[in-house]
């Protein structure tokens, strides 16, 4: 393909960047990693403990492992429930679980790292560019086809 | 988790879009190959902390270590890419200089 042609220079800036922004933005939305986290907590029948790892982040994993200070791995549905969405275990009344007993509970926060948010810093303001350049080719088009108008 | 083999992929038809508009066909399809270019080195960019590569027991290794700097190449080229739309777009690149000796060269050449 040629560049020489200004509709067709037009076309190309209008498509490839018009895709390109929602597709980059996407790319980012989604661009989290699993990172592996532990942390303390305190059992509380009835009540909930939140895992906070709140920045950058994209969702919370959907297992996690949580032991007592005694080394029982506490089971899920039974014992806690764990709502990835918000981050919460919820401490169920059960044999294994006792109001302030020490537990730790072992999760997966999926994260975009320092890098990518470094990269999406960088790009995501170039994305104003786009439409000022769709402006110039629309402009080079028109003046392009008055030329052409008035060379006849 | 983006899919090693993905990546790969993208990162070689990015690098071809490169290939074009630098070494190439300097004065052709230089819109379309540096766009190509700058959207898929952003992306290379974006997406390399999430690369995993899957083994045969179905377990993802996360490369997010190694593509870190490949992270940071790719952003580099991606807003060398963009300089080159942006030039091409302000007739800057080519340089009129080498555009009209691939002219002599190329005499079929369309007209800007």
């Amino acid at each position: 393909m040629s560049d020489g042609d200004t509709m067709s220079q037009l076309a190309v800036v209008i498509l490839l960047l018009g895709l390109a922004v929602p597709g980059l933005m996407t790319a980012y939305d989604f661009a989290g990693t699993p990172i592996e986290y532990e942390q303390s907590a305190s059992v509380d029948v009835g009540g909930e403990t939140v895992v906070e790892e709140g920045t950058t982040l994209e969702n919370y994993g959907d297992e996690i492992s949580v032991r007592t200070e005694n080394g029982t791995e506490l089971a899920p549905y039974r014992d806690y429930q764990w709502n990835e969405t918000a981050g919460t275990v919820t401490w169920a009344d059960s044999a294994n679980t006792t109001d302030g007993q020490n537990a730790t509970i072992a999760y997966q926060a999926h994260q975009r790292t320092a890098v990518t948010e470094t990269a999406w810093d960088v790009i995501s303001p170039l994305f104003g560019l786009f439409g000022l350049f769709a402006f110039v080719a629309s402009v080079r088009t028109l003046w392009s086809t008055i030329a052409e108008v008035f060379d006849r | 988790m983006t899919p090693l083999a993905l990546y790969f992929g993208v990162a070689v038809v990015t690098l071809i879009a490169t290939s074009a508009w630098a070494i190439l066909f300097q004065e052709r399809a230089v819109y379309l190959s540096s766009g190509i270019s700058f959207v898929g080195y952003a992306w290379l960019a974006l997406v390399g902390a999430d690369v995993a590569l899957v083994t045969t027991g179905g377990d993802p290794v996360w490369l997010r270590e190694t593509l870190a700097s490949v992270q940071y190449v790719a952003l580099a080229l991606a807003i060398v890419s963009l300089l080159v739309f942006t030039l091409r777009l302000l007739d800057a690149y080519p340089s009129p200089q080498d555009e009209n000796e691939q002219t002599t060269d190329q005499p079929t050449r369309s007209t800007r």
